[in-house]
């Protein structure tokens, strides 16, 4: 029989793409309405072929769909051509799975993956015909909830969301589940279910915390308004990752998405603590996944998708223990007449994984990337990335001898204490690789290199040590690439650069406070959303927004603040404590590097969790 | 060894494009663990080909796909097989094992029937002959070096008859030698009886392939 679609074939042939919202996919969850409890809702603001690339949303879809009493159905944003004809039939917005209207559904999750889909979760939530403040949706609306990396600092969005969940979801989202089924089922209002919430671990109901504010803007006080709420939210890890449970049937897209791949993940945290990197902080500690499990599961996934790629990811993949009893295993068993190939993203470029690499992929068209971020050793020595230039340059020369020809190098502009010394050796660095081609003999050298090095902008984020620290102004940032710019070589380095705009207002976000949600909504109210997509980011949306709400930016991005002021998230404890981090800053200030995980323990609290790397020999 | 894959597209399958179908079928292929070959070289990726891509939108009960297989397979379990393993909306009907020097589907089409539902309007026998009196149907066509070019469709429409339930019969010319599109035929349709062309009241639906032998239409997996 023919599903029942939400949209009519003429609305589906006259959109770019029908296919994204169809939920025809392979291994599609269906269920019976009437056998369950419990109707979620799971919303990736974005489109659908980004939205089904991701690895968190299988998990999560899967870890809900095994329960009996729920039914997880997707949401994703419609694109511009399909939302401008609901708005003008008023058409609600609907799952792919039943492709009933969200307004009918018990929750509606959002997974916040990054600052710029802030507008979209608005859009969703109005697409769906439900008011966007919290204040104001009703007791038959959908509970709204949201979780991810972005939710670690919840503040921004706080008065749109109903309850956050901070941390992994494999751990108390079931018991927020089982509540809400025992609430469904006695009856009772939102502001209840809501109360009875506070009592689990891991979720924050921004209403029942009261947020007072100086003269000068910062925050006074920031506290509990009922008696159940907690002073502090502990995020929820999964510390057995092996036993965790895991899609084996994951749904495969009917159409092209961003990644089709089948994806093994090796270990969730990460070793190395850069001093910038917000997932290698919140994520702490590192939780490896057994090998043989993660070969198991390759050969499972394989089967039940049809997919032809493998990909191992994690936050550094070289520090995965077992990389080289899983690499040869999967090259032996998919490797040949299966025509299986394996993708390896964050590996270090060393002798080990240019072997690997040369083993799985095809030379002429793979590149070698190195993320140094730093052009400088003592610019890389205040972010703690563990990388060296002998490190860099003899990685690229042992990758020209292996026949690799093209190399990306990714750096960060603006980077605290920052110079332009530390600027130019960026271009410098380049130069380098480039000569260490030339070192290579005549007969070797079959093409011109190819070096490719791309800058970003640097976003302090929460919970990093960098927190405290004033972000580059828009017209710093400018300057500095245009710097770096004349100094590139373009003879024999391609530069990929960028505008500042959407990292100042990721800046702003990144580190705002409550009072920003007036801005996200002005700023959706004046058009803005797909603000992640250069072809509808509009800059004016903001700048007006700002204005509108008398807010001055600069304040969020571009303040260096003090250890004692209360910052917005501090309420979160991620394991890691306040006090590592700042120890982390001032040494970062002077240039000092710590030891990672793997070497020596640097006591930044994660421990507290009970296992991971912390109880590793 | 070659052989010919006959299949239904249809359901909610019919808004998936032709390059997003050959990827699901390589899926198709890899999960059903079916002896499909692959070509030689630096990035070999599997043989196989369709005569006559379905437009988005079309539904069809007889598509054909050519694959290049490197064992012998027991047809009859494969069928079963790869339709256990294909998306909703693509029924696997029939495998024919082609002969050694066979052309492949795409240089055999020659024509292709649809039947088309009508909805909103009502085609009757004399809208029919005002489009077929006509001593030539001529559209304007962009060429692959992108000029216009005017091409007469007439010789390419060999059959258009109303079925009983108003169902609306074509048989039109399909493939590399010439090919005319139903909605080009529905376009000019409504064009000669002064009605609006609206893609919309008409739902396609091909119902086969077929290569002319001897002055006969042959479904493309009838192998003489
Ligand atoms: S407690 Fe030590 S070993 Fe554990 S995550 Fe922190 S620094 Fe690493």
């Amino acid at each position: 029989m023919d599903k029942k679609l939400k949209l009519t074939d003429d609305i589906l042939l006259s959109v770019e793409k029908p296919a994204r919202y169809l939920g025809n996919e392979i291994n599609v969850v269906g269920k019976d309405i009437n056998d369950i409890d419990i109707r979620f809702a799971l919303c990736f603001p974005d489109v659908y072929e980004i939205g089904m690339s991701h690895v968190g949303l299988s998990i999560l879809y899967d870890f809900l769909n095994k329960r009996e009493d729920t039914f997880c159905e997707r949401v994703f944003s419609p694109w511009d051509d399909l939302e401008k004809i609901m708005r003008e039939k008023n058409i609600e917005l609907f799952s792919l799975e039943s492709q009933d209207d969200i307004k009918a559904f018990d929750f509606l999750g959002f997974t916040v993956q990054y600052e710029m889909s802030y507008t979209n979760i608005l859009n969703t939530i109005d697409l769906s015909g439900m008011a966007v403040y919290s204040k104001d949706r009703s007791e038959d609306d959908p509970i709204v909830c949201a979780g991810g990396p972005c939710t670690y600092n919840p503040e921004p969005i706080a008065d749109f969301i109903d309850f956050f969940y901070i941390g992994e979801a494999e751990t108390t989202l079931s018991e927020i589940l089982d509540l809400y089924k025992i609430h469904k089922n006695n009856g009772g209002t939102k502001e209840e279910f809501l109360i009875k919430l506070l009592d689990i671990e891991g979720v924050y109901v921004p209403k029942f915390y009261d947020v007072t504010y100086k003269e000068n803007g910062e925050i006074k006080d920031f506290k509990p308004n009922h008696k159940n709420a907690k002073a502090k939210i502990k995020k929820q890890i999964v510390m057995d990752l092996t036993n965790a449970p895991y899609p084996s049937k994951p749904l495969v897209p009917l159409i092209q998405t961003v990644h089709d791949r089948v994806v093994l993940e090796l270990f969730r945290g990460c070793a190395r603590g850069c001093r910038f990197c917000q997932a290698g902080m919140i994520y702490r500690p590192l939780r490896e996944k057994d090998v043989n499990v993660l070969k198991k599961q390759a050969t499972e996934l394989i089967k039940n998708t049809g997919h032809d790629e493998i990909s191992l990811i994690s936050l550094s993949s070289s520090d995965y223990t077992g990389l080289e009893e899983l690499t040869n295993y999967l090259i032996d068993e998919f490797g040949n007449d299966k025509h299986v190939n394996l993708s390896l993203p964050s590996l270090r470029i060393d002798k080990f994984s240019l072997d690997i690499m040369s083993k799985v992929q095809e030379l002429r068209k793979s590149s070698i990337t190195f993320a140094p971020e730093a052009g400088s050793q003592r610019l890389r020595d205040v972010i703690n990335k563990g990388i060296t230039e002998e490190d860099i340059l003899s990685g690229s020369s042992q990758a020209f001898k292996g026949g690799w020809t093209r190399v990306k190098l990714y750096f960060m502009l603006g980077l605290p204490t920052e110079n332009y010394e530390d600027i130019e050796a960026i271009a410098k660095l380049g130069q380098d690789i480039v000569e260490e081609y030339y070192k290579l003999p005549k007969e070797v050298r079959k093409r011109k290199p190819q070096i490719v090095v791309s800058t970003s902008f640097f976003v302090p984020k929460a919970f990093t040590p960098f927190q405290w620290t004033a972000q580059d102004t828009y017209e710093t940032f400018m300057e500095k690439q245009t710097f770096l710019n004349k100094k590139i070589n373009k003879k024999s380095i391609k530069y990929n650069c960028h505008d500042a705009k959407t990292s100042m207002l990721e800046g702003v976000m990144a580190r705002g406070d409550r009072k920003i949600s007036k801005v996200i909504y002005s700023a959706w109210k004046n058009g803005a959303t797909f603000d992640a997509w250069s072809e509808f980011f509009r800059f004016e949306n903001w700048e007006n927004a700002f204005e509108e709400n008398d807010i001055d930016p600069l304040f969020y991005s571009s303040r260096e603040r003090d250890f004692e002021e209360i910052l917005p998230w501090d309420f979160i404890d991620t394991g890691v404590t306040k006090e590592f981090l700042y120890r982390e800053y001032l040494r970062a200030k002077e240039g000092i590097v710590s030891e990672n995980c793997i070497d020596s323990c640097m006591n930044c609290g994660a421990k507290s969790f009970g296992g991971g790397i912390c109880y590793v020999d | 060894m070659l052989i010919r894959i006959k299949f239904a597209k249809e359901g909610t399958m019919k808004f998936i494009g032709h390059l997003d179908l050959i990827r699901n079928f390589q899926r198709v292929f890899k999960k059903a663990e079916f002896p499909i070959a692959y070509s030689e070289g630096f990035n070999p990726h599997p043989i196989m080909s369709i005569g006559a891509p379905l437009s988005v939108g079309i539904t069809s009960e007889a598509e054909y796909l050519d694959v290049k297989i490197k064992e012998d397979i027991d047809i009859n379990y494969q069928i079963k097989n790869l339709d256990l393993h294909a998306p909703e909306g693509i029924k696997i009907l029939d495998i024919t094992v082609l002969p050694e020097k066979a052309k492949s589907a795409m240089a055999l089409i020659d024509a292709a029937k649809y039947k088309i539902t009508v909805n909103n309007i009502t085609i009757t026998d004399d809208m029919i002959n005002n489009l077929m009196s006509k001593n030539n149907i001529i559209i304007t066509k962009k060429n692959k070096k992108n000029v216009l070019k005017e091409i007469d469709i007439k010789p390419g429409i060999f059959n258009i008859a109303l079925g009983e339930d108003g169902d609306l019969l074509l048989l039109i010319a399909t493939g590399s030698r010439m090919n005319v599109k139903p909605e080009i035929v529905l376009d000019n349709l409504c064009k000669v009886n002064d009605i609006e062309y609206n893609k919309f009241d008409f739902k396609i639906h091909r119902q086969e392939i077929y290569y002319i032998s001897d002055n006969k239409f042959l479904p493309l997996d009838k192998i003489l």
